[in-house]
């Protein structure tokens, strides 16, 4: 496991390389790998297809144009992260976005998650409101809360990502990162409560 | 299973939400057209300002890189925008006859000491403007004292300096 993040790594700082001497190929070969992954985290952030479209290309623009400035102290991951999560941070404060959910993004895939069944087999509110709705009520629960805890919701709860690693993107303390969870948590059960038993 | 770890399942399933097939071979070209025109299309400054963004988004502690950014700003705009350190080092004042009473003090542009009874318009309460020459043949007034606490500059010393031996087409005067 070690040796293949090490591995990704090292791949990661060759096109990396290839694309600071103006081999633009290298480039789109960074985009296509982690455009999935910042496209969940801006996803998740906005909850807004257009806005995400729109951010993650300035983000990937945006790295382009700096990429002379990299230097390789961080992995390349977790430097365009870190410009994806200010990037979104910036705008979320700057406008109150409409919400606008895009409910036909769903993964057929959730129809056999074994969490999903669980829940809809447990939970009347969730069998009768069906997917759909649950997928629009979570939304809706995490675009009430700060955009500071909604980014730490996103990047470890829906993201799976150590606290080390939010705390060293958002230039925060691990504790920060912990109490913003804490709290983002406990609203979301206040918002979410018909979901838990 | 307690809320918290209900509330972690239920957030696990947004995983599923994404984008609909071939969404990032489309990105991609999309991307390209993008960035074309914003090369177009972005200024020097903003370019320059998000390269300073950028590189102090690398920063862990992005407050501290911004305070000290404008800590930094601030001292030179002081520097700058300071008026100029002292207009009485223009004035040159050139005694003919052995001394004068000279003060560096430039509050207002202006030298606060009265002109020598000897001169035109020497009486009590006329000064000297800043960047003047004044001619003076007061044998009575003392050398040119130096402000305490202030130093002198070379160029300073140079025009309080005691010419007793004036020019020829000044002595004629």
């Amino acid at each position: 496991m070690a040796d293949a993040a090490l591995t990704d790594k090292q791949e990661d700082r060759v096109l990396v390389e290839r694309a600071q001497e103006g081999d633009c190929s290298a480039f789109d070969t960074l985009v296509l790998k982690y455009s999935p992954r910042l496209h969940s985290l801006i996803y998740h952030m906005t909850s807004h297809r257009e806005d995400t479209h729109d951010l993650l290309q300035e983000v990937f623009a945006r790295a382009f144009r700096n990429l002379r400035s990299f230097r390789g102290q961080s992995g390349f991951y977790t430097w365009i992260y870190t410009i994806a999560v200010n990037l979104t941070l910036n705008f979320l404060k700057k406008r109150n976005r409409r919400h606008s959910i895009s409910l036909d993004d769903i993964d057929s895939g959730v129809q056999n998650d074994g969490e999903f069944l669980e829940l809809t087999a447990t939970s009347d509110p969730v069998r009768e409101t069906g997917l759909r709705e649950l997928q629009r009520h979570l939304n809706e629960a995490l675009q009430k809360l700060s955009e500071d805890h909604r980014a730490v919701v996103t990047m470890f709860d829906i993201q799976g990502m150590p606290h080390a690693d939010i705390s060293r993107i958002l230039g925060v303390s691990e504790g920060t990162v912990r109490s913003r969870l804490h709290y983002a948590h406990k609203q979301l059960q206040s918002l979410l409560s018909d979901y838990l038993a | 299973m307690n809320k918290d770890e209900q509330l972690r399942r239920l957030l696990r399933l947004k995983r599923y939400e994404k984008p609909e097939e071939g969404y990032f071979e489309q990105f991609l070209e999309d991307f390209h057209t993008y960035q074309r025109k914003s090369l177009a299309t972005q200024s020097a400054t903003s370019l320059w300002l998000e390269r300073v963004q950028t590189a102090l988004s690398a920063v862990r502690r992005p407050v501290v890189a911004w305070s000290g950014i404008a800590a930094y700003a601030g001292i030179m705009i002081l520097v700058h925008a300071w008026p100029a350190p002292d207009h009485a080092a223009n004035n040159v004042i050139i005694n003919l006859g052995g001394g004068s009473t000279a003060s560096t003090s430039s509050q207002g542009g202006m030298l606060e000491t009265p002109l020598p009874p000897s001169l035109p318009g020497g009486s009590k309460g006329n000064f000297i403007p800043a960047g003047n020459t004044v001619l003076t043949s007061d044998k009575s007034s003392p050398a040119p004292a130096e402000a305490p606490g202030r130093r002198r500059t070379a160029e300073q010393s140079l025009d309080t300096r005691d010419l007793t031996s004036p020019l020829p087409s000044l002595q004629s005067n």
